[in-house]
C-alpha cells in the first residue's frame, strides 16, 4: 500500500473546502484543511505536507504573507487559489515563490492536473536534458530544437527564452521573472521586447500563432509551456 | 516728408491693431462655438451611456432570475423527493443545477468585466497588448469551456500591438463565440478572423447556422433581446449589450447581422495613432 500524498488546504470558505476535500479524497489524497492563515501555518510546520493549496483571501492574514512566511523555511509546492480579476495578486504570488495558481471557479479535473504537475516538477531533482511535446523536441545538451524532425533556427535570446520555459514546462513564468533571467536585473520592466521575442518564437514553432500548441499566454501574468511528455 | 511717414506708420499700426483685435474676437467666437459643440457632444455621449447603463441593468436583472429559478426549483425537487426519485432523475436534476450555475457564472463574469470600466466616464485603462496573444487566450478559454466546439482562427501575419483592456476584449471575443456556439443551432466550425487597416483592427466572428431572426436584428445590442423571450435566446441580450459597452469605451464600433449562411458580428478597435506616427518618423529618418 502506497503512502498517501498529504495535501494541506488553507481556505476559509466551507463550501469550497468541502468540495476540494471530497474531490481530493476520492482521488486518493489525504487532505487536512485549515480555515485561517495562523492555523494553516502551524499545520504546515507540524504536518510537513507534500503540497499546499492556499486561498489568497483569508480572514486573518494576507495569503501573500503566508507564501513569504513559508518560503523562508520551506520549498514545498504551493498552489494559490484565487478569485478572478486580480492579475496583480497572481503575479505577486508567483514572484514570491508560489508554484502555480488556479482561478475560481475550477473543476476537479483541473485541480488534479495542477497538483500532479507541481508534484512531478518537485521530483525532477536532476533536470532532464530533453524536452518533448507533440512534435517539438529540445535537446538542452546539444542546444538543438527540432519540430517534426526539422531543425528550428532560433536567435540566442529566443533559444534562452524557449529553454527557460521548457525547463519549467507546465508552470507559469511571470514577465518579470523571464525578463530578469534573460536580460538581467537592470532591464526596464516594459515587456514589449519580451513580447516581440515571444511572437518570433511563435512564428517559428506554431502552425497558427493565434491558436498555439506549445506556448500559452496568460495575459497580464506571463507564459506557460506545454508540459514535457518525458517527465 | 517726416509727417507723411509718421502718418503712414500710424495707419499701418492702426490697421495691424484692428486686424489683431478682429482676429481675436473671431477666434473667441469660434472657440465659443467649439466649446458649445463639445458640450453638446458630451451631453449626447452621456445620454447614450446612461441609456446603455439602464438597458444593461434591465437585461441583467432579467437574465439572473432565469437560472436562479432553475437552481432553486431543481434543488428543491431533489430535496423534497429524495426518498422515491430514481437515480437517473436525480442525476438529471443535479445536471440542471450544474448547467444553470454555469450560466450564472458566465453572466457574473460579464458583470465583473464591467467593473473594469470606471463609473461615470466609461473610462478604461488601455495598455499596448499583443493582438495574437489576446486572440489566442480567448480562443483557448472558449475551447476549454466548450471542448466540443470548433473554431477556425486567422490573424494578420504581422506582429501588432493594439491599445486595449485585454480582459475586456477577451470577454467580447468569448461572448461572440459563445453566442455563435449556443444560438447558431449548428456544429459547423466558427470563423474568427482578424484583419487590419491603416488606423484600425477588424475582428469578425462568423457562424454557419440559422442566423439571427429578423425581429431581433434592430435590438441586438440594447439588451432588449430577451423581452421577446424564448429560452433558446436567453442571455444573448446581456452579452451583446456588454460587448457594445466595452467596444464603445474603446472608441471602436460593433455591428451584427446575417450573411448568406448564418450570423456575423464585426467589431473594430482603433490603432494607437502616436505609435504609428512614431513609426513613420522612424522610417523617414
Amino acid at each position: 500500500m502506497q503512502n498517501k500524498i498529504n495535501v494541506l488546504l488553507i481556505e476559509d470558505d466551507r463550501s469550497i473546502c468541502s468540495y476540494i476535500t471530497t474531490a481530493l479524497s476520492s482521488n486518493g489524497y489525504r487532505v487536512t484543511s485549515a480555515i485561517t492563515a495562523a492555523e494553516g501555518l502551524s499545520l504546515c510546520a507540524s504536518l510537513c505536507p507534500d503540497i499546499l493549496l492556499l486561498d489568497l483571501g483569508l480572514p486573518d492574514m494576507d495569503g501573500l504573507e503566508v507564501i513569504s512566511s513559508i518560503r523562508s523555511w520551506s520549498s514545498l509546492p504551493i498552489i494559490v487559489i484565487s478569485a478572478r480579476s486580480k492579475e496583480q495578486d497572481k503575479v505577486e504570488a508567483l514572484d514570491l515563490g508560489a508554484d502555480d495558481y488556479l482561478t475560481k471557479p475550477f473543476g476537479p479535473a483541473e485541480l488534479m492536473a495542477r497538483i500532479r504537475t507541481s508534484l512531478r516538477r518537485r521530483h525532477l531533482s536532476v533536470q532532464d536534458s530533453k524536452y518533448k511535446a507533440l512534435e517539438l523536441e529540445v535537446d538542452f545538451d546539444k542546444r538543438l530544437v527540432t519540430l517534426a524532425g526539422q531543425e528550428v533556427h532560433l536567435t540566442q535570446i529566443e533559444y534562452q527564452l524557449l529553454t527557460l520555459l521548457a525547463e519549467n514546462s507546465g508552470k507559469v513564468l511571470t514577465y518579470s521573472h523571464l525578463i530578469k533571467s534573460i536580460w538581467g536585473p537592470y532591464m526596464d520592466t516594459n515587456n514589449q521586447i519580451l513580447r516581440v521575442n515571444m511572437a518570433n518564437i511563435r512564428r517559428k514553432l506554431e502552425q497558427n500563432p493565434a491558436n498555439p500548441q506549445y506556448i500559452f499566454t496568460e495575459i497580464g501574468i506571463g507564459y506557460r509551456m506545454r508540459e514535457n511528455e518525458r517527465s | 516728408m517726416k509727417q507723411a511717414q509718421i502718418i503712414i506708420i500710424s495707419i499701418v499700426l492702426i490697421w495691424a491693431l484692428t486686424s489683431i483685435i478682429l482676429l481675436r474676437l473671431q477666434a473667441k467666437r469660434i472657440r465659443g462655438q467649439a466649446m458649445q459643440l463639445a458640450a453638446d457632444e458630451k451631453k449626447l455621449a452621456e445620454a447614450e451611456q446612461e441609456r446603455l447603463r439602464a438597458n444593461l441593468l434591465r437585461a441583467i436583472s432579467h437574465d439572473l432570475r432565469t437560472p436562479l429559478t432553475g437552481i432553486i426549483g431543481n434543488s428543491l425537487a431533489y430535496l423534497e423527493n429524495t426518498d422515491y426519485l430514481p437515480s437517473d432523475e436525480k442525476d438529471e436534476l443535479v445536471r440542471n443545477i450544474y448547467e444553470d450555475s454555469n450560466w450564472l457564472l458566465h453572466m457574473v463574469e460579464n458583470l465583473l468585466t464591467i467593473t473594469h470600466i470606471r463609473n461615470q466616464d466609461m473610462d478604461i485603462v488601455t495598455t499596448e497588448e499583443s493582438l495574437e496573444e489576446v486572440v489566442a487566450e480567448s480562443v483557448q478559454k472558449f475551447g476549454s469551456r466548450h471542448p466540443d466546439s470548433q473554431i477556425n482562427v486567422s490573424i494578420p501575419e504581422e506582429f501588432l500591438m493594439i491599445p486595449m483592456d485585454a480582459i475586456l476584449i477577451e470577454q467580447v471575443l468569448i461572448n461572440l463565440c459563445e453566442n455563435a456556439y449556443y444560438h447558431s443551432d449548428s456544429t459547423e466550425p466558427i470563423d474568427l478572423t482578424v484583419s487590419h487597416e491603416n488606423d484600425k483592427v477588424i475582428f469578425t466572428v462568423k457562424d454557419y447556422g440559422k442566423g439571427i431572426p429578423a425581429d431581433k436584428l434592430n435590438h441586438l445590442f440594447d439588451g432588449a433581446g430577451d423581452q421577446i423571450s424564448s429560452d433558446i435566446y436567453k442571455g444573448m441580450g446581456i452579452g451583446l449589450a456588454i460587448c457594445k459597452t466595452i467596444i464603445t469605451a474603446h472608441h471602436g464600433t460593433i455591428t451584427g447581422g446575417n450573411h448568406d449562411h448564418g450570423a456575423v458580428f464585426t467589431f473594430t478597435l482603433p490603432k494607437n495613432k502616436e505609435h504609428y506616427a512614431k513609426q513613420d518618423q522612424c522610417t523617414l529618418n
